[in-house]
C-alpha cells in the first residue's frame, strides 16, 4: 500500500525532510528526528533508507557528498516548497480543529 | 559436520520474519550463533548470549543471489546505515538480510509498517513469480503431455509421464500452498496495519506447523517417484530398475547441485564437474549395493520359443524374436514375417504391441497386429476400450458388442473401418484388453481362436 506520490507526507517524512535542512548523514539525520519529536519520532536504518530512496528519486533532496559509508543529503529547493506546503497544511489543519477542540474543553470542565 | 557447528533446514516464508529472527534469538541463548543463511542454517558454538535478530527484505537484491556472499551495491548504503546504528549483517539469501545486534535497546530497522508490508509483499511477488513462471511452464509441458497422449489409460503404462505427472502436481501444490498461505496472512497482516496495529507476523508455532507441512510435502515430493518403481525394480525388472535409477541420477545432481550452490561453490566448471562425477559414483554404488545386497537377478527376457514371458507383475513382455502369433500362423500365405514388438508398463499398467508383416515385398499378404493391455483396475481398462481408436484421426471405427463367451472374455466388440478395410477385435478379461487389429485379407475368427488358444490363460480366460 504505497502512499499516493508523496502528495501527503506521514509523519516520518515531514520529521526527515525537517531534519534535511541542513546537511546530514544517515544517522544524523536519525537523532535529529528524535531530537525535534522530543524523542517521540524514532526512526529505524531501513525505514530511513527507503524514504532516503524515495525522496531522492523525487528530487526532493539531493547527496550532497558521498565518503565510504556515509552520504550526507540536503533538501532540494522543490523538497523545501513541499515541507512548507505540508506545514501549512498542518497548520490549517490545526487551526480549523483548535476553535472546536477548545470548545469541547470548556465543556468537559463545565 | 564437526561439533561446533550445526546445521537445520529452513524454509523461509516472508510472512515469519518475528518467528525466524526468534528463533535465532533462541538459539544464540543456547549457545549457538548463527553463522550463514540457505536452505540450511548454519549454526556456530559460541558463548550464550542474549542478542536481538532482525530479518530484513532489500528491493534492491536479487531473489537469484543465493550463493554469492557478495551484496549488490544498492544494498550497500542500507547496510551502512543499519551498521551505524548498531545492526551488523550476518548473512543474506536472496532478499532476505539477516542483521544482528548485541545492543537490546538498538532501534527496530523498520519502523514504519506500512512501508514494511508493502516491501513483504513486493518481495514475495517477486520471489514467487519465478517459482509461478516455473509452474505455468510445468503445467503447459502436463498440459501438452495429456493432450498428445489422450487417453488415462495410455499415460498409466508410462513411467517417466507418471513420475513427471506426479512430480508436477506435487511441486504445484506446494507453490500453491506457499501463495495461499501468505494470501491469507497478507490480507489479515493489512487489516492490523490499517488500523495502526503491528504486523501479525505468525508465531512460532503456526511456523513450525507450516514448517511441518512443507516437510511432508518434499517428502511426498521425493519418495513418490521412488515408490513408483522400487516395486518392480526390486523384483529384477530391468526397465523398472533403469527407470529408477535414472530418478536417483536426477535426485543426486539436484541435490549436490543444491549443496555446491549453497557452500558458495565459486567455480561454475568445478561445481557441474563435481555434481556429475558425485552424482554418477553415487548411482554406481546405488545400483551395486541394491543388486548385490538383495541378491536380484536381472530379468532380460531371453524366453525361449513360442513360451509366453511375463514380467513381475504378469505384463506380457515384448520379445520381437518369439512372437507367439505372426501373420504365418493364421495366414499361411505369408510365409515368412517379420515381427517386432514394443510396449511400457509402470505399477499401474502396461500396454505391449505386437506386429507382424510379410517379408515379401511383392505380395500384400495384410497385416496383422495385436495389444495386450494390463491393469488392476477396471476403470482403466474400460477408459482403455473407450478410447480406443479416437486418437488416430485416420481411423473410424464403428464398433459392435458381440459374443464374448466364445473366447472366455467378459466383453467382446468388433470395431470395424471399412474405408480402410481395418478390422479389431477388442476382448476384454478380467485384468487384460486383448485387441487384435487385421487387415481383411486374414481370416478372421481363425485369428481370435487361435488367440484365444494361445493366450487364453493368461488373459484369464474363463472356461
Amino acid at each position: 500500500m504505497p502512499r499516493e506520490s508523496l502528495k501527503t507526507l506521514s509523519e516520518s517524512m515531514y520529521y526527515v525532510l525537517l531534519s534535511l535542512t541542513e546537511e546530514r548523514c544517515g544517522i544524523e539525520i536519525m537523532s535529529k528526528v528524535f531530537e525535534i519529536s522530543g524523542g517521540r519520532v524514532q526512526i529505524g536504518p531501513g525505514t530511513l533508507y527507503t524514504m532516503l530512496s524515495k525522496f531522492e528519486s523525487n528530487k526532493m533532496i539531493r547527496c550532497v557528498s558521498a565518503e565510504p559509508k556515509r552520504k550526507n543529503y540536503l533538501i532540494t529547493p522543490y523538497g523545501s516548497k513541499l515541507l512548507k506546503e505540508e506545514y501549512e497544511r498542518i497548520a490549517r489543519l490545526a487551526k480549523d480543529g483548535r476553535k472546536i477542540v477548545e470548545e469541547l474543553d470548556e465543556q468537559r470542565h463545565a | 559436520m564437526s561439533k561446533d557447528t550445526r546445521k537445520k533446514l529452513m524454509l523461509i516464508r516472508y510472512s515469519d520474519l518475528a518467528a525466524i529472527c526468534e528463533q535465532f534469538e533462541q538459539m544464540e541463548a543456547e549457545g549457538w550463533r548463527l553463522e550463514s543463511l540457505g536452505l540450511l542454517a548454519e549454526y556456530r558454538r559460541c558463548e550464550p548470549r542474549k542478542v536481538r535478530y532482525s530479518a530484513e527484505l532489500l528491493d534492491t537484491a536479487s531473489p537469484l543471489a543465493i550463493s554469492s556472499p557478495e551484496i549488490s551495491d544498492g544494498s550497500l548504503d542500507y547496510i551502512d546505515l543499519c551498521e551505524q546504528t548498531g545492526w551488523s549483517l550476518v548473512s543474506h539469501y536472496g532478499l532476505l538480510h539477516i542483521f544482528r545486534t548485541e545492543d537490546i535497546n538498538a532501534p527496530e530497522i523498520v519502523t514504519d509498517p506500512v512501508e514494511n508490508l508493502h516491501t513483504i509483499k513486493r518481495s514475495t511477488i517477486r520471489t514467487y513469480l519465478l517459482m509461478w513462471i516455473g509452474g505455468v511452464l510445468l503445467i503447459s509441458a502436463l498440459i501438452f503431455m495429456f493432450a498428445v497422449t489422450k487417453s488415462p489409460a495410455i499415460i498409466a503404462t508410462d513411467y517417466n509421464i507418471l513420475f513427471y505427472s506426479i512430480m508436477g502436481i506435487i511441486a504445484i501444490s506446494i507453490i500453491g500452498e506457499l501463495s495461499f498461505y501468505f494470501l491469507f496472512w497478507y490480507m489479515k497482516a493489512k487489516r492490523a496495519v490499517s488500523e495502526s496495529l503491528p504486523i501479525p507476523f505468525n508465531d512460532t508455532k503456526a511456523v513450525n506447523r507450516a514448517t511441518m507441512r512443507d516437510r511432508i510435502l518434499i517428502f511426498v515430493l521425493m519418495t513418490t517417484p521412488f515408490l513408483l518403481f522400487v516395486p518392480d525394480a526390486l523384483r529384477g525388472d530391468l526397465a523398472a530398475l533403469g527407470s529408477f535409477m535414472k530418478c536417483f541420477f536426477w535426485f543426486a545432481v539436484f541435490f549436490t547441485t543444491t549443496y555446491f550452490v549453497q557452500v558458495g561453490y565459486r567455480s561454475t566448471a568445478k561445481t557441474i564437474i563435481a555434481t556429475v562425477v558425485f552424482a554418477f559414483s553415487l548411482t554406481i554404488l546405488m545400483i551395486v549395493t541394491v543388486i548385490s545386497t538383495l541378491n536380484i537377478t536381472l530379468i532380460r527376457y531371453p524366453g525361449p520359443a513360442a513360451e509366453i514371458i511375463t514380467d513381475a507383475r504378469g505384463n506380457f513382455v515384448p520379445d520381437p524374436y518369439d512372437i507367439p502369433v505372426t501373420l504365418s500362423d493364421v495366414n499361411p500365405a505369408a510365409e515368412k514375417c517379420t515381427n517386432w514388438t514394443h510396449g511400457k508398463s509402470s505399477i499401474i499398467a502396461g500396454l505391449y504391441t505386437y506386429t507382424s508383416k510379410s517379408t515379401d515385398p511383392d505380395m500384400d499378404q495384410g497385416y496383422l497386429q495385436y495389444k495386450i493391455y494390463h491393469s488392476h483396475f477396471e476403470w482403466l481398462l474400460q477408459s482403455y476400450v473407450r478410447d480406443l481408436g479416437t486418437n488416430d484421426p485416420n481411423i473410424e471405427y464403428v464398433r459392435e458388442e458381440i459374443e464374448a463367451t466364445l473366447w472366455g472374455a467378459q466383453k467382446a466388440y468388433i470395431a470395424s473401418d471399412d474405408r480402410v478395410g481395418l478390422t479389431a477385435w477388442i476382448l476384454v478379461y478380467d485384468e487384460n484388453v486383448l485387441v487384435i487389429d487385421t487387415l481383411d485379407k486374414n481370416p478372421g475368427a481363425a485369428v481370435i481362436d487361435k488367440y484365444a488358444e494361445v493366450f487364453g490363460e493368461f488373459l484369464g480366460a474363463e472356461n
